[in-house]
């Protein structure tokens, strides 16, 4: 998937687990867990909501690279 | 045409070439096997305690299937300490393994239940052919204790999940709970068992309609595998041409 993101980063300058992030942008603590590993990408709604809680843009936290293969 | 294509088209032309010389030889061993004089030479009765014995030994195994793992995750979940990711992960997967289990085990109990029941009663066993019965209670109320406990636990994971395992609207409290990738994965899983029941739908098909003719087994396997087949096809017809 060429979705990459920050979300850990992000989460550890925050000082919260993955439950709480989830909590805190309405998501369940797996969907947090699956955003991190790059295995699901969020809806602009919920990309949206993670940056606002981070205090950042979304591109801050997501980034799109064209997969060369 | 694309040379994809015509590959296509090769693969489902020797595909059909195999399930023909597959029916032939179905065919032609039926005929050799005498399978009625076969069955002919064994009673009711045997048959049925013989499905008794391999019925009580499936719950007892189908028990220990749903609780050992089941007893694991709880221990896992009360050492985790809320932050460590890769053993919520574990656990997970952990308390994945009962609810299979649980599931796999009322299925294959249905399909014992009538087999053994229908065998003892047909020989002149009088009230032991009821015997099937005790081991479907057992294995309902394993079950249902299985699935509330399981449930339990998830919840306890995960504080969002609403829905109890012992009230009627359990599923659409629980998908309600369920955020964005849940719901996607719910669709996946859901798809994939859609695809899994069709082909099954049609090989049993396949099967009924040579019983039908080979085994004098009748018409109504064939009814059955096709009013699941298009209970399945409707219901998802139905919900994509609401979705579009």
């Amino acid at each position: 998937m060429p979705l990459y993101n920050h979300l850990k980063e992000m989460r550890a300058r925050l000082g919260v687990n993955q439950q709480e992030m989830g909590k805190l942008v309405g998501t369940s603590r797996q969907t947090i867990s699956q955003i991190e590993r790059g295995d699901y990408s969020p809806s602009v709604t919920l990309a949206l909501k993670i940056a606002k809680v981070c205090g950042v843009k979304v591109e801050d936290i997501f980034s799109y690279e064209e997969d060369e293969s | 045409m694309k040379q994809k294509e015509k590959m296509v088209i090769v693969k489902f032309i020797l595909f059909c070439v195999a399930m023909a010389v597959l029916g032939f030889i179905v065919g032609i061993s039926a005929k050799r096997t005498d399978l009625g004089a076969l069955l002919s030479q064994t009673t009711p009765e045997q048959i049925g305690i013989a499905l008794f014995v391999v019925y009580g030994i499936f719950v007892a195994v189908s028990i220990l299937a749903m609780l050992l793992p089941l007893r694991k995750a709880k221990r896992m979940a009360a050492g985790w300490d809320g932050s460590n990711e890769e053993n919520i992960h574990r656990i997970e997967m952990q308390l994945n393994k009962p609810m299979v289990a649980a599931n796999i085990s009322m299925i294959v109990c249905y399909l014992l239940f009538t087999c053994c029941s229908y065998f003892l009663l047909e020989s002149e066993m009088g009230l032991y052919g009821l015997s099937p019965c005790i081991l479907m209670v057992i294995d309902m109320t394993c079950f249902t204790v299985t699935l509330q406990k399981a449930v339990t636990l998830e919840k306890q994971l995960n504080p969002e999940k609403k829905g109890s395992s012992l009230s009627f609207h359990f599923r659409k409290e629980w998908v309600n709970s369920c955020d964005e990738m849940e719901k996607i994965q719910l669709w996946q899983t859901g798809y994939a068992g859609y695809v899994a029941g069709s082909n099954t739908c049609m090989l049993l098909w396949v099967l009924s309609t040579l019983g039908a003719f080979l085994f004098h087994t009748g018409v109504l396997p064939v009814l059955c595998v096709c009013i699941i087949w298009l209970s399945m096809t409707i219901a998802s017809m139905r919900e994509a041409s609401r979705l579009t």
